[in-house]
């Protein structure tokens, strides 16, 4: 508006060095002109009537600019208020992911109102990211475009994108595609892996070694390609995945490489009458024309240890496809490889493959071993910790075990430790007391089986004892915790059977 | 009534309150839970050995609780509040205790005795003399203050706003502190919102120059009529006089709580509740001092059964309400609906009467869609005409997103004559 500026670039220099303006050839000229009195009075009464006419005659600005085209309609059905209602409890707290799990297992999504907050939690939360994706519906991809903060989960796979995107998008898209649609995910890696950059080759064969399945078979011939790949790392991460194929041909170079290894010794009468066997380690002359690739060091002519060749080929092949070819049971796999002393690369080679049958048979040699633990079946891990609550369980060594026991417990074992928790409680006073078992009580509260049977407890003899007041009021709290979780379940359930008695099946 | 927890959480007195709330929702963690004629109460253990005692009156909801929490409502009532929406199955009908039915019956009678109290005051005889004389030595406080601002802002205009940046930060503190020993508090806070602004040459010029206003109108005040008069005292920061409003003729009806807007200032909070029937806007203004928690309010998107007295002014606007409101069902009538244009119109009107007007009121606005333009967020409506938004946080305009899906919305506005302040509801608000 002329006015207003005239007025401005008087008041900027000031009327110790101008004059108030003349205004001509505006609606608001005579107003203005008439208003009298001293100069710096005058500038300021004008700015008043000029910008409160420029304020009042505002005019809302036309669109110049594109409008968001409006979300595509959800496919997932929307949790139903009676499941929804426990999102705004349990929302910053470990439960939420467990509603996202009872979530995706029913088949509904989230209600939208919900989805900004989880979104903005997720940036800094990968857990949540992953037990948010399934649940977050085709809405929170088109407000993934509209926040970059949430791009995270704008993943929406195309070739344009991939062709534009950053390593770590690659990654982020393919790791996507890989969830939504696995058999895309293959065919876009065997178009695209050649032509990549090695860092992200690297990253591609990283998510494929996070998200391996056994349909993922099919890319053997491109990771055998991968062998001789001009980069270290991708040669690396393509051994560890044929590793991990027991009917790959890479493993079955290497059982051919440990079973030209062994030769079985001559035994005495003894010997053959108690049905003993005895093997010994053989080194080969000379490599083999795969060795190289296959990432076996050249042997040096001036130390040839077999046993260092024998325990570098049992680290990197598959346990099955080593039982396979030599005839032998896990158990007796196990005998002959401890028995040559290379017990700890089978170790390792089963933690590589999270090969279950000998982490099974592993275990008793490596009884402090978690990471084999974790490995195992579920059932040996619960017989473990259920073998430790017998007679004066450890509340650190209960929790390390507790730690590596996959999902939510099974109800028998969520009652066992229960039980032992209510006994601590119920005795503990000032000198026998030990706070470890708070931790024990907020790990049972989180993954106890919901319908698990809870003991009340027995009223406290000296109420004066804060020790016993102080784990008794933890204690009521893991009861409330896992009321909670129990309504939560129940609700699911009713829910549930609401929706598919009413035909909506998801 | 029809509570929704946004409503509920929007009474919580800060936000660790509401999420506290929240946490505490879910039966598991009540050992009584009871929703008699007119009330709820239950019982929650937390963190001592006997569980509290939490009681809500629904009319009007007011809340009790044996917590030691300084808030209110506290987080035990806002979970109990939550919890009848979300598991009303799990209340029964036992009668609450007697403590809690004595404090019914005791705000009862504090009601009733409140407005014979306010009857008598307004019946109460003052001394002419006196008012007339404690007003005359007021108005000359003032005077004084406002001929000092007067020449303040002649000298800055004198000089150059060039010059200004350059000012220490003391010449405006100095002056709004005058203005505060001169009572007039209302001048002294747009004396503090000076440096903000000079940064920008012509936002800078219109404020100095609403301020000459203020100067001139005063000395002038006798020109005025009574109504615009009020308006100059109210920008002046002159306090109200409850008595005296309530004493005028009230608006009975059914209110509905169409947007509430909290906002921290230096000192203390301000809530801003925004009430409307048919054309009619009244704006409820609440205070607390920083740090400590407002005042109960009225959900929002509750309808009151109120009777609702107007402040003096030309533009009547800022209302108490007379007695206490109580909870109605929804209207069916819906209040009326602006385009942009239209709400422009209207504020135009609005500060023709009252030059310091800072908001013109509330405005339901339909069938509108909020857009980025890249570096802002605007309000776009059907006409395809477009205000720029202040958001209340950064979450805000995605949370509207999320709920319409980009889709046509309903939203209510309150325009300061740069931004719309917006408070939403999902679904286009048109009848079907």
């Amino acid at each position: 508006m002329k006015d207003v500026q005239d007025l401005l670039a008087a008041a900027l220099v000031g009327t110790s060095r101008s004059t108030p303006p003349v205004h001509a050839g505006t609606l608001l000229s005579e107003p203005l002109n008439a208003i009298q009195g001293d100069p710096e009075g005058v500038l300021l009464s004008r700015a008043a009537l000029a910008g409160a006419v420029e304020c009042a005659g505002r005019r809302a600005a036309p669109l110049q600019h594109d409008v968001p085209t409006p979300a595509p309609v959800d496919t997932l059905p929307e949790a139903p208020a009676r499941v929804a209602r426990h999102l705004p409890i349990v929302v910053n707290t470990p439960v939420v992911n467990e509603w996202l799990q009872l979530c995706a297992q029913t088949g509904w999504r989230i209600p939208h109102s919900a989805l900004p907050g989880l979104l903005d939690l997720a940036r800094f939360d990968t857990t949540l990211r992953v037990n948010l994706r399934p649940v977050l519906g085709e809405r929170s991809m088109w407000l993934a475009s509209l926040n970059p903060d949430w791009r995270f989960n704008a993943t929406t796979f195309s070739e344009d994108a991939w062709l534009t995107a950053t390593e770590a998008q690659k990654e982020g898209l393919f790791r996507d595609l890989r969830e939504k649609t696995p058999d895309a995910a293959r065919d876009l890696l065997t178009q695209h892996f050649k032509t990549e950059k090695a860092g992200a080759r690297k990253r591609l064969l990283s998510v494929l070694q996070d998200t391996w399945t056994d349909e993922d078979a099919t890319l053997e011939p491109l990771l055998e390609d991968a062998l001789t790949d001009r980069s270290r790392e991708v040669q690396e991460l393509a051994r560890v995945l044929l590793q991990s194929l027991p009917g790959s041909a890479y493993n079955a170079r290497m059982t051919e490489r440990v079973a030209g290894m062994l030769q079985q010794e001559k035994v005495g009468l003894l010997g053959k009458l108690l049905g003993k066997q005895k093997v010994s380690l053989h080194l080969p002359e000379t490599l083999d024309a795969d060795a190289g690739r296959d990432g076996l060091t050249a042997i040096d002519p001036h130390k040839r240890v077999a046993l260092d060749r024998f325990r570098e080929l049992i680290q990197n092949t598959h346990p099955q496809a080593l039982a396979d070819a030599l005839h032998l049971t896990p158990e007796q796999l196990s005998g002959l490889i401890q028995a040559l002393g290379a017990a700890d690369q089978l170790r390792w080679a089963t933690l590589a493959t999270r090969h279950v049958p000998t982490a099974n048979v592993l275990q008793p040699c490596y009884p402090d071993d978690l990471a084999l633990l974790q490995i195992s079946a579920p059932e040996t891990i619960a017989g473990r910790i259920g073998t430790h609550l017998q007679g004066q369980p450890d509340a650190s060594h209960l929790l390390t075990l507790l730690s590596v026991l996959p999902g939510a417990w099974p109800v028998d074992l969520s009652e066992q430790v229960l039980n032992v928790i209510h006994g601590q409680v119920s005795r503990a006073n000032q000198h026998q007391n030990d706070y470890r078992w708070e931790a024990v009580m907020q790990n049972a509260a989180h993954h106890a089986h919901p319908h698990a049977s809870t003991a009340p407890l027995p009223p406290q003899e000296d109420s004066d004892d804060y020790h016993a007041t102080y784990l008794r009021l933890r204690y009521a709290a893991m009861l409330r915790l896992l009321e909670q979780r129990r309504l939560m379940h129940d609700d699911f359930q009713e829910a549930r059977i609401h929706t598919d008695l009413k035909g909506e099946t998801p | 009534m029809n509570l929704t927890p946004e409503t509920i959480l929007a009474l919580a007195p800060d936000s660790a309150s509401a999420s506290n709330g929240k946490k505490l929702a879910t039966p598991a963690k009540w050992q009584n839970l009871n929703a008699p004629a007119g009330m709820l109460w239950g019982q929650a253990q937390g963190s001592g050995k006997d569980p509290y005692l939490t009681g809500v009156d629904l009319n009007g909801l007011v809340s009790k609780c044996s917590c030691p929490s300084r808030k209110f409502p506290c987080k035990h009532a806002l979970a109990l509040l939550l919890l009848h929406i979300t598991h009303a199955g799990d209340f029964g009908q036992a009668d609450a205790p007697e403590s809690l039915q004595t404090w019914v019956k005791g705000r009862e009678q504090r009601a009733e005795s409140k407005e014979q109290k306010t009857e008598e005051a307004a019946r109460k005889e003052v001394d002419p003399a006196a008012q007339a004389r404690r007003r005359a030595a007021r108005e000359k406080k003032v005077t004084d203050g406002l001929a000092a601002l007067d020449l303040f802002l002649k000298d800055l205009v004198r000089d150059g706003l060039a010059q200004a940046r350059g000012r220490p930060y003391s010449d405006w503190d100095t002056q709004a502190a005058r203005l505060v020993d001169a009572q007039a508090g209302g001048a002294a806070r747009q004396v503090r919102k000076i440096p903000e602004l000079l940064g920008e040459p012509a936002a800078l010029l219109t404020h100095l120059a609403k301020l000459h206003l203020l100067c001139e109108a005063w000395t002038r005040r006798d020109t005025l009529t009574d109504d615009e008069q009020a308006d100059l005292r109210t920008a002046l920061g002159f306090p109200l006089s409850q008595a005296e409003v309530l004493a005028r003729p009230g608006l009975r009806g059914k209110w509905l709580v169409a947007a509430q807007f909290t906002e921290e200032e230096d000192t203390f909070t301000t809530r801003r509740t925004w009430l409307q029937q048919g054309r009619h806007h009244a704006l409820l203004l609440d205070f607390a001092p920083s740090g400590r928690p407002l005042p109960p309010g009225s959900p929002l998107g509750a309808t009151l059964d109120a009777e609702v007295c107007f402040v003096p002014s030309a533009t009547p606007q800022r209302a108490l309400l007379r007695g206490e409101a109580s909870m109605s069902p929804r209207s069916e009538q819906s209040p009326e609906a602006f385009t942009l244009d239209e709400l422009l119109e209207r504020h135009a009107q609005l500060l023709a009467r009252n030059p310091w007007l800072e908001r013109s009121g509330i405005y339901r606005l339909q069938n509108v869609k909020i857009m980025n333009d890249g570096t802002n967020w605007h309000l776009l409506d059907a006409t395809d005409r477009t205000l720029p938004l202040r958001l209340i946080d950064s979450r805000q305009p995605y949370l509207l997103l999320a709920q319409s899906g980009g889709q046509p919305m309903q939203v209510f506005g309150e325009w300061d004559g740069q931004h719309l302040l917006i408070s939403g509801t999902v679904g286009t608000g048109e009848k079907e």
